[in-house]
């Protein structure tokens, strides 16, 4: 066989890609984050060794956990009840919330570019001040109850939810919604019927999934009297009854994996109805709601969309009309028992809007000066933390995620991996932090600990998910050209997910940032610390001082983030 | 009505930043003509026919339709025209998760109040209307399917049953035939063209098929570069016309070199 060769003649071959702006912004961005990573890791004093001294204490801390007591469990299950409405009041309140602010952060939708503005600016401002922080404000306004942790999530997950409606809006097509307008209908009318029918899928599944995250944020907001089982628990762990407090511990997590489960099986059935195969061409196995949905349906014959009655032009009951209507009785009804089970009463939060601004005035101006030198550690503290933290979770996370997934995993692997991830995934970080405040002592080193565990857990199902949307034909000429399993799982599966990988590690770089904040309260230091301290202290301008400081970084992180996913995704 | 013409365009222009997209169109259509719009993609139809019901604001020029001065219309006024004129798309632009149905039934949004959402919160006297609509264009059967799980020809039906909905004066078709096979687009065309008749429709369609909008046009007008460069019966087109309306865009940056081709 020949081989071709160049003509000498010719300019030297260039076999590097040339080096664009583009390439040279994200190797620095790269480079920096390198060095920030290892300065963060001396800063903390981070270092395996303290793990392994420290098991023997974990042990001895477990040791005094069994048996756990389930002391009042009629008691405990109540708080366990009440979290749960707490979460899914919190939820609906922020959907609803979220909802006009969505509409105004998207750009097709938007009355007008100061309204977007305004709106995008709520979505940072919510996202980047941690619910801990929003439950503090309202337990001071309004006193120690459950309905200060629902305005809590409320207010926090209009960030997210805001931001991912805007994004789904985004994406409605634009022809449909130029001919409802050509046929003469109102502003109104036209979003009505062009572009709430196709985000209302996309809707349901963030705010289910919104649902999940804060369930497990509401065990936390206990912590400061914000109601629920996590009040509970931190009177245990105060009085050192470790039997009875890991005994809500075993309760909390059993809550969030049943609400894991269900979530994923409504999601998969809601959106199972949609497309029969995934994106990377998979076939969707029945879940369990479409099963049930199967057998209620099945046996009436009649019932299709072909057949109707003419005189009353009524649609039928199809299988989707069944499902669309009972997911949407269903989230109404459990948002009315919620209310009633956990005597929220909406009036109040209106009729103490007076003593909340009073209360939120209290922090403003923030004093920045008398605290100075602390602020100023306890930020970069909490960065290193979020930065290492991130660093470590990615390099463990993108393994354990190509295990978790289904096209490149083998089944009972892929079945394990996944089952990992849920359990992993439902004890909450703070109950993490503690454990690891107990084997390596209080400090900073706990804490990251605590988010590499969180950060894995999480990510590993972010990396397992966009990995299953790889498409499959490129992997099969991979394969074709004689590549080896591994070559071909490098080439055609890694390094297309790379961009969202980075992106995903990105978002847990800012989510992790906002929970160190949060990881203070059990002495996993930081800014949190100083967060808690001048909360104790009633020194309400320095805790100013730390929100706007959580919120000037989270922003940072929010504008590179940007800049990253504009010119690499 | 004092005017008899359905549109009337005077020195009619429109600039995208830096392209102009329609330059100085004069265009008088009397009532119940079938006009047919030649010209390549980039022409300029699509951002013609936009202008006639206010999708796209004119930059300069005087735009009458159905006695409406539409460059000056806004609100209710704006609405009440667009209820008279109908407007069928390339991309047939029905919203997909919808039901045939309610998809038919938005086209009469123009004509009541408030936000709908779901066939049901259509009164009933619509709701047979649009079944009747759908019954004429052949898709009764697949009124409570969704709309996205319709075939391409199926859809652009859809939309004309839709279109049919607003009881329009005018019909106003960008390229309706366009995505589907050569059988399909003509099933659609015919169908299209029969209930114009049959409505007494001004008809105002962009097409690039010449053979095809010979088979019904009353007038052919061929756009070049935003420009008017043929306006005359089918009978009278002469190839050397049509030619001049598909010559390569003269573009200063691409010197006619597909003219020279073509030749």
């Amino acid at each position: 066989m020949a081989v071709i060769a160049r003509d000498p003649a010719k300019a030297p071959a260039r076999t590097t890609p040339p080096w664009t702006r583009q390439r040279i912004g994200l190797w620095a961005l790269a480079g920096a984050a390198g060095v920030l990573v290892v300065l963060g890791w001396r800063e903390i004093g981070m270092g395996v060794v303290p793990l392994f001294t420290g098991l023997g204490n974990i042990f001895r801390f477990l040791g005094k956990c069994v048996p756990p007591q389930f002391a009042g469990f009629g008691h405990t299950v109540n708080l366990a009840i009440v979290t749960v409405c707490m979460a899914v009041v919190g939820t609906a309140l922020a959907s609803v919330l979220a909802i006009p602010v969505g509409f105004m952060a998207a750009r097709n939708t938007t009355v007008h570019p100061a309204a977007r503005w305004v709106a995008r600016a709520l979505i940072v401002v919510c996202r980047s001040v941690p619910d801990l922080v929003f439950a503090i404000v309202f337990v001071e306004a309004i006193g120690i109850g459950v309905l200060p942790g629902v305005l809590a999530l409320g207010f926090h997950s209009v960030g997210m939810l805001g931001k991912l409606y805007a994004e789904a809006i985004e994406q409605v097509p634009e022809e449909p919604r130029q001919a409802v307008t050509a046929t003469g209908a109102s502003r109104m009318q036209n979003l009505a019927t062009s572009v709430v029918p196709q985000v209302l899928p996309s809707f349901s599944s963030i705010t289910l999934y919104r649902l999940d995250i804060n369930l497990r944020s509401s065990v936390i907001l206990g912590w400061v009297g914000a109601g629920g089982i996590g009040f509970l628990l931190n009177q245990y762990l105060d009085t050192l009854q470790f039997q009875e407090g890991i005994g809500i511990v075993i309760v909390i997590f059993v809550l969030i994996v049943i609400m894991e489960v269900s979530s994923a099986i409504i999601r998969r059935t809601l959106i199972g109805t949609e497309a029969p195969l995934t994106s990377a061409g998979l076939p969707r196995r029945p879940s369990v709601g479409d099963r049930i949905v199967n057998s209620v349906v099945r046996g009436q014959p009649g019932r299709t969309a072909g057949t109707f009655d003419r005189q009353r032009v009524r649609p039928p009951w199809t299988r989707e009309r069944a499902l669309r209507f009972s997911f949407a009785g269903g989230a109404v009804a459990a948002v009315a028992v919620s209310l009633w089970v956990a005597k929220i009463n909406p009036w109040q939060a209106i009729t103490s809007l007076r003593q909340i601004w009073d209360t939120v005035t209290l922090y403003f101006p923030p004093d920045f000066t008398t605290d100075r030198g602390n602020l100023i550690t306890g930020t970069l503290q909490s960065a290193s933390v979020a930065m290492v933290a991130t660093a470590i979770g990615f390099v463990l996370a993108v393994p354990i995620g190509l295990l978790a997934a289904r096209n490149v995993s083998d089944t009972w692997v892929y079945r394990c991996a996944r089952g990992f991830l849920v359990v992993v995934r439902a004890v909450p970080e703070l109950i993490l932090a503690i454990v690891f405040v107990v084997a390596v002592g209080l400090g900073l080193v706990a804490g990251t600990f605590a988010l590499i565990v969180g950060t894995v857990a999480f990510m590993s199902k972010l990396v397992a998910d966009g990995i299953e949307e790889v498409p499959p034909m490129p992997r099969e000429a991979v394969l074709s050209a004689g590549a080896s399993r591994l070559q071909e799982t490098a080439t055609s599966v890694v390094r297309p997910a790379m961009p969202a990988l980075v992106g995903s590690g990105l978002y847990m770089l800012d989510v992790n940032f906002r929970s160190s904040t949060i990881l203070g309260l059990v002495g996993g230091g930081g800014i949190g610390f100083i967060l808690f301290q001048s909360v104790q202290i009633l020194a309400y301008r320095t805790t100013g001082a730390v929100i706007i400081l959580t919120f000037s970084v989270v922003l940072v992180i929010e504008i590179i983030t940007n800049w990253v996913r504009k010119h690499l995704i | 009505m004092a005017d008899p013409s359905a549109v009337r365009l005077e020195q009619l222009t429109k600039v995208f930043g830096p392209t102009t997209a329609l330059d100085r169109v004069d265009l008088e259509v009397p009532a119940g003509q079938m006009l047919a719009i030649l010209g390549l993609s980039g022409s300029g139809k699509s951002t013609l026919l936009r202008t006639l019901n206010g999708l796209v604001a004119p930059t300069s020029g005087a735009v009458q339709v159905l006695g409406c001065d539409v460059g000056a219309a806004h609100g209710a006024q704006m609405r009440a025209l667009r209820r008279r004129v109908g407007f069928i798309f390339q991309q047939f632009g029905l919203v997909g998760r919808l039901t045939v149905l309610e998809n038919v039934l938005s086209g009469a949004l123009g004509r009541i109040r408030f936000p709908r959402f779901g066939v049901l919160s259509y009164p009933r006297a619509l709701r047979l209307e649009a079944l009747a609509h759908l019954e004429r264009v052949g898709l009764d059967d697949r009124a409570f399917q969704r709309s996205d799980t319709l075939s391409g020809g199926q859809q652009q039906r859809a939309a004309i049953a839709r279109t049919l909905m607003q009881r329009p004066v005018l019909l106003l078709a960008d390229e309706p035939v366009a995505s589907l096979d050569p059988e399909t687009s003509a099933a659609v065309m015919e169908l299209l063209l029969r209930i114009c008749q049959e409505e007494h429709l001004t008809v105002i369609a962009s097409l690039h098929q010449v053979e095809l909008a010979r088979g019904w046009a009353d007038r052919m007008v061929g756009l070049r570069d935003g420009r008017v460069v043929m306006d005359a019966r089918p009978q009278d087109v002469t190839s050397e016309a049509v030619m001049e309306i598909y010559r390569g865009r003269s573009h200063p940056s691409r010197p006619s070199q597909s003219a020279a081709a073509t030749v």
